[in-house]
């Protein structure tokens, strides 16, 4: 079932100087239990059109729907912590919290009592192939691979069934970059996760059920 | 929710406790300046309230030119109109008049009385002795002259002169000195006032010589030797008289109430004359000292409004740089779904709890320098609180300007 629905959205970033049509007219659906891989060279608007789909932004021409609703209307910030999460090349965890503390922040957000956060987020990073050392590790202590996974534990802390990755194995090596993958997989075929990933490697790509090329701001299938 | 906030603060603070420290110290360094300048202020407020006891404003009655304080010929009634007015205190009177003594075993009669009597009602009236010089019987001091009791001291010598002792009951025939100016020449005459019984209480030695009027033989109370006078139907005159103005800052009122009791401005060119009917006034130091401390206490004030902005600027100038290294992770608080009210609710809440106990601490230490009063503390800790937190919130709320994807993605 489609739960979001991109409809003839265009975004423009207006500057002093010029203004660039970043993504142009794009149209599509996202189904629940399906991995997606949106794939094109730099510059192409793929980013962009993740940060639409994450609520960051909202479209300059057209409507995102989620479930019938325009995001427009929703509260964006509810959805961010809510429903959709998002996964980036970079981890961007938080650099001075553990991982615990980095998985239970969502949780906390929403309101659950610490305890059932630590014990959620304990469970959570098990989940993504992580043991109890990693617990009280602060970001900088981890590999790139580890610290993915965190990222990744964090993003289903948000308790959503959509989670958005920029790039989620850009900087890892192959190893890790494969076992991301496998994550991402079995989020969107076994927990009914709609899985988004953002990337340049056709290698990925492959791997997903749905691939969306954008070129130039253009989505194509 | 609020468990949500209180917690992520507290973390905050404890993760960042470098800035954390950073802000806390900066904020007690502040207030203690804050608290030295307002105690500066207050400081300057007291020694203006308390400055007409520090440099008291004297005057004194003179005569027209100004060249002569005692051995005037002062109305006494006017006199007692100026102490009616309330306007002044610690007065100093004197009246002058001259006797002879009567001996007991003859009366006898004379036109030129040599013994020189002042009334007064107070021994500050004399610079040749003080109270310390004066040796008093048993029960009396210095407050015989504040009544009316027919009792006086005398001068060592005169108990000598007329081989008197102390305790001795003397009778003195009384003159008063009249003095008339008629074109240019000056004449006295003694009328006189009648016998008076005086019994003599003590004896006082000169330190120094001096006029007559400053080493009388016999020293009586005011309130006695005004009393010779009455039924007498001469006019009862001072010889000298000065007091301290009460209230200097309202000194203009006083001098325009002098003016209107007839009192004058010197007039050097006027001439001699023994009529005590001009007011001199000892002000310009009370009023130099009152002028500066009142420029001064101006000028700290008008610097009010310019401190607390400069507050303000130093408010929003450290949290910017302090918090400007961590937009990175409000950028990632906001893509978590921390609204950015909520975001910026919890940076300024952190803020404030630093910069409240920064200047609570330095309020104690302050405290513990200077005088601190503590309603005016209150009121420096509000403006400063108030100061600083708007340049702090205008600092986050230009640090919450960004684009969250902007930031996260420039870390890619």
């Amino acid at each position: 079932m489609s739960i979001l629905t991109v409809k003839e959205v265009s975004y423009l970033y207006r500057s002093k100087y010029q203004t660039v049509e970043a993504v142009s007219n794009v149209s599509c659906t996202f189904d629940t239990g399906k991995i997606y891989a949106i794939v094109g060279h730099s510059g192409s608007g793929k980013s962009t059109l993740l940060s639409l789909l994450a609520g960051l932004d909202l479209p300059t021409k057209g409507e995102i729907y989620l479930e019938d609703k325009p995001i427009s209307t929703l509260d964006r910030d509810k959805y961010r912590k809510e429903i959709a999460s998002v996964v980036y090349q970079s981890f961007n965890l938080f650099p001075l919290l553990t991982a615990l503390e980095n998985v239970t922040y969502p949780m906390e957000l929403r309101g659950v009592s610490l305890k059932e956060a630590k014990e959620t987020a304990k469970k959570l990073i098990t989940d993504v192939g992580l043991g109890e050392r990693i617990y009280n590790q602060l970001p900088l202590m981890m590999s790139g691979g580890e610290q993915q996974r965190v990222a990744v534990a964090r993003a289903l802390a948000a308790g959503g069934k959509i989670l958005l990755a920029d790039e989620p194995t850009g900087n890892l090596d192959t190893a890790n970059g494969k076992i991301i993958v496998e994550i991402l997989k079995k989020l969107a075929h076994e927990r009914g996760y709609v899985v988004i990933v953002i990337t340049h490697d056709m290698g990925i790509a492959d791997q997903t059920d749905v691939i969306y090329t954008m070129n130039d701001g253009h989505l194509t299938i | 929710m609020s468990m949500f906030v209180f917690h992520t603060i507290k973390k905050n603070i404890y993760k960042h406790w470098k800035k954390s420290f950073l802000s806390f110290f900066l904020s007690a360094l502040i207030v203690l300046f804050l608290l030295l300048y307002m105690e500066n202020i207050e400081g300057n407020k007291v020694q203006l309230i308390n400055l007409s006891d520090t440099i008291p404003v004297t005057c004194g009655i003179c005569n027209i030119d100004g060249s002569q304080e005692v051995g005037l010929q002062i109305d006494y009634e006017r006199l007692q109109k100026i102490l009616d007015t309330g306007l002044v205190k610690d007065e100093v009177i004197t009246t002058q008049m001259y006797t002879d003594l009567i001996n007991p075993y003859f009366e006898r009669k004379t036109l030129n009385p040599g013994i020189n009597f002042i009334g007064t009602n107070s021994l500050d009236a004399f610079t040749a002795f003080s109270a310390k010089d004066v040796t008093y019987i048993k029960n009396y001091n210095d407050s015989f002259l504040k009544g009316q009791e027919a009792v006086c001291i005398v001068r060592n010598t005169f108990l000598k002169d007329y081989q008197l002792n102390v305790g001795d009951e003397i009778k003195l025939s009384v003159f008063a000195e009249l003095y008339k100016e008629n074109a240019g020449n000056i004449t006295f005459t003694y009328q006189n006032l009648g016998n008076v019984k005086l019994k003599i209480i003590g004896s006082y030695a000169p330190k120094q010589i001096g006029r007559s009027e400053e080493l009388p033989d016999i020293i009586g109370p005011i309130g006695c030797s005004a009393g010779i006078y009455k039924g007498t139907g001469v006019r009862c005159y001072a010889s000298s008289a000065r007091f301290t103005v009460k209230e200097p800052f309202k000194i203009n009122e006083f001098k325009s109430k002098m003016q209107e009791l007839g009192f004058k401005s010197i007039n050097i060119q006027a001439g001699f004359s023994r009529k005590g009917n001009t007011l001199l006034m000892n002000d310009e130091t009370f009023i130099m000292a009152a002028t500066q401390l009142t420029e001064s206490l101006d000028l700290l004030k008008s610097l009010a409004p310019f401190i607390f902005i400069i507050v303000a600027v130093i408010g929003f100038i450290s949290s910017y740089l302090l918090m400007q290294s961590r937009r990175y992770e409000f950028a990632i608080m906001r893509s978590l779904g921390t609204g950015r009210n909520r975001s910026f609710a919890i940076i300024f809440l952190e803020n404030l709890i630093l910069v409240l106990s920064g200047s609570l601490f330095g309020t104690v230490i302050s405290a513990s320098i200077v005088n601190v009063n503590f309603t005016t503390a209150g009121h420096i800790l509000t403006a400063f609180l108030f100061s600083y937190m708007l340049g702090t919130a205008f600092a986050l709320y230009l640090l919450n300007k960004f684009s969250v994807m902007a930031i996260l993605s420039k870390t890619d």
